[in-house]
């Protein structure tokens, strides 16, 4: 059950595709031009701008429409359960209705409905459950109950703005229900980088076995971001010291210091660099970026805590650094090393196609495809390039 | 989709012949992953420490380092950056030109960033404008916006805007376009409708002579989010000549919105339809029907009834060119 088309879905990225290969020349435009129209754009296209106005005036109809309902059928007035679960099978079925009738996918309205249904349902059940005890659950609960709620909803859409609601769900479950038992403050960093090293390594492993991670491509590649960023935070010095002295029952004017202080110092600049050094190997962006974050995050709590320079010679001179870096970087990945390259992904990588020949192969290929004969799979013999025995 | 999924793709429907999927897969697999966004981003984050760092530096330490030291410290470095971006300006064009190296533009932020610096230093320490505020920024806009069109570069451009507009008295934060100075003062308001005006009459008028017609974009985005702030300014705040300046409103969001039809920018549409429904909503609900008399259904059924409008206005009218 899903309820955008995946075969559109796929027809898109097909598209995409084509365009940033003729961009990097290695399709000819009447290539391109055959793939368009062999998958033509389906869904319906609005633009940046349109969808966030979409999606904040979808938002106020939708809210005011909810006070509406709940002023027309809540006569308590304490707040209904069943009023808001109506509301969230209401905007659900308006959301799958709109989609099916305009082709929409991520046009604004259907994320505003997706939110107000999901958020409208959570709500709904809290509040069921609110009524049936008399007692409000502690956030945790709350986190807990709507977790399940938010995966369904996102199995159902992929939409990503559910997915950070989803992601505070199941970090504020783990933060807030460890805070309720005696050993669980001291616990919560450990917990906290074993939890989101699990859900990257189950999200990683999702993307490679489900069959659908076109539909997820994105919901995925927020989840690996914020779990890796999550991850490190929760291993580094400033942040645990910090919160440790933020959730101590009584005021100090400086942040006592934690147990285990050498342990939080090595994860501190250990995370990051276990990152860095996985990135560099996989050839992994994400990483990469989370690393140098990690690194500068690393730097700054030093400084923080040991550091005796002021402010703004601090910021110049580590600015100074930085932009030093950068420009060494820039200059040494001018032609490709070690997998990296400075040239932007959207135009043709000259190097590489003038190193191994690939042009003339792409070129000659394709202009062989074009004669009037066609292309014969399996048994074809066409002479361009010879790109075989260069690689 | 992979690109290898792709390529199987296109390959089953007979849109790409073996051989030629073969090389691309190859291309795929030996790709270099590029660092080209996220290195400049580090570079640009390397001039913002470095400059709100030396920034800070001269208020926390001038008697320590010495006038002198500071002064053709940051002088030299702000000259040096300079010369460099001079040394690689783009070819004398109307065209969108590129800067000659890849550093060009960054030592020219760099350099405009000192120059600020520079300036709040000189002012505060010698008090070399005076009591002439105004010329404090207008120096700066005249220079950052000749200097803009000179090198083709947009952040100069939208550091010379934001100048501009701190000149008439309204303080603009670039990118968040949020409002320090209070609106309540009508001379303010009215010299930024005015400044708004002639930055859009500028702009339009500039890109029908075709010079720098890339930034019409950018200054028609600042300008008509100043003018349309100030509108709506005046609409909240002037008792007894509110349509004065509601009407005008509505006329300039129209004019957006068909400029946003013209130029195919979903931007300008968007302002328009935002400015004009806050507007519009405020006269309505607290003017022409006097304050909440009327029971919350009224109001919920107004809200309800116009969002659904406005979102249909956004998603029906016109459709992305492909």
């Amino acid at each position: 059950m899903k309820a955008y088309n995946l075969t559109w879905l796929e027809e898109r990225d097909i598209r995409q595709q084509a365009d940033r290969w003729r961009a990097q020349q290695a399709l000819t435009d009447e290539q391109v031009e055959q793939i368009r129209q062999a998958y033509p754009v389906r869904f319906k296209q609005t633009g940046t701008a349109l969808e966030i106005g979409s999606f904040v005036f979808t938002l106020l109809a939708a809210l005011a429409l909810y006070g509406l309902v709940s002023i027309t059928l809540d006569i308590s007035s304490k707040g209904s359960g069943l009023v808001s679960l109506i509301m969230a099978g209401g905007t659900f079925a308006v959301a799958v209705f709109s989609i099916r009738s305009n082709q929409f996918y991520r046009n604004g309205i259907d994320n505003a409905l997706w939110l107000v249904s999901a958020l409208s349902a959570v709500w709904g059940l809290v509040l069921v459950f609110f009524e049936r005890n008399d007692v409000f659950p502690p956030f945790w609960e709350v986190c807990l109950i709507a977790l399940p709620i938010l995966l369904a909803y996102i199995i159902y859409t992929g939409d990503t703005i559910l997915t950070y609601f989803a992601l505070a769900a199941f970090y504020g479950t783990i933060f807030d229900g460890l805070l309720d038992i005696s050993w669980g403050k001291s616990a919560l960093p450990f917990v906290l980088m074993g939890a989101s090293a699990g859900l990257f390594g189950l999200v990683t492993w999702l993307r490679r076995s489900t069959a659908n991670s076109v539909y997820y491509s994105d919901v995925l590649t927020l989840v690996q971001w914020v779990s890796l960023l999550i991850g490190m935070a929760a291993g580094n010095y400033y942040i645990v010291r910090e919160l440790n002295a933020v959730l101590l029952p009584t005021r100090h004017s400086s942040s006592p210091d934690i147990a285990l202080p050498g342990l939080f110092w090595i994860t501190t600049f250990a995370i990051p660099a276990v990152y860095g050094v996985v990135g560099f190997r996989q050839r992994n962006r994400m990483l990469l970026i989370v690393a140098a974050l990690g690194v500068a995050g690393a730097i700054a709590t030093v400084y923080h805590y040991v550091g005796t320079w002021p402010l703004s010679i601090t910021l110049a001179v580590h600015g100074g650094i930085l932009i030093g870096l950068a420009i060494l970087l820039i200059r040494y990945l001018t032609t490709p090393k070690n997998g990296f390259t400075d040239a932007i992904d959207e135009e043709p990588p000259l190097e590489l196609l003038k190193h191994v020949g690939l042009l003339t192969t792409l070129q000659g290929t394709a202009t062989a495809q074009n004669q009037p004969t066609g292309p014969r799979f399996g048994g074809g013999d066409f002479s361009g390039g010879g790109a075989g025995d260069q690689y | 989709m992979s690109p290898f999924d792709v390529l199987a793709a296109l390959k089953q429907r007979g849109l790409l012949a073996e051989k030629q999927a073969d090389a691309l897969a190859d291309f795929e697999r030996q790709r270099p992953v590029s660092l080209h966004h996220e290195l400049r981003a580090a570079l640009y984050v390397g001039i913002l420490l470095l400059t709100s760092g030396l920034g800070l530096l001269i208020y926390e330490h001038y008697d320590a380092i010495g006038d002198m030291a500071i002064v053709g410290g940051m002088a030299a470095l702000c000259i040096a950056a300079f010369a460099y971006a001079w040394k690689n300006r783009p070819p004398l064009s109307t065209e969108q030109a590129r800067n000659r190296s890849v550093f060009g533009d960054y030592a020219l932020l760099l350099s405009c960033l000192l120059f600020l610096s520079l300036e709040g230093y000189v002012q505060y320490r010698f008090n070399l404008f005076g009591t002439r505020y105004g010329l404090v920024t207008f120096m700066p806009a005249v220079l950052f916006l000749a200097i803009a069109y000179r090198f083709d570069h947009r952040g100069v451009l939208g550091m010379g805007l934001t100048a501009l507009a701190s000149w008439v008295g309204v303080t603009v934060r670039p990118l968040e376009l949020r409002l320090r100075t209070n609106f309540f003062d009508e001379p303010t308001v009215l010299a930024a409708i005015g400044l708004g005006t002639l930055l859009i009459g500028g702009a339009l008028l500039l890109e029908k002579r075709r010079i720098k017609a890339h930034f019409t974009y950018t200054i028609l985005v600042f300008g008509g989010n100043l003018l349309l702030l100030a509108l709506l300014a005046g609409v909240f705040n002037f008792d007894g000549r509110r349509w004065l300046y509601g009407i005008p409103l509505f006329a300039v969001c129209v004019g957006f919105d068909w400029l946003a039809r013209r130029e195919n920018v979903f931007l300008y549409r968007l302002m328009g339809v935002v400015y004009a429904y806050i507007a519009a909503t405020y006269l309505i609900l607290f003017r022409l029907l006097d304050g909440m008399n009327y029971p919350t259904e009224a109001y919920l059924i107004y809200f309800v009834a116009t969002g659904a409008g406005a979102v249909y206005y956004l998603t029906h009218s016109f459709r992305k060119r492909t």
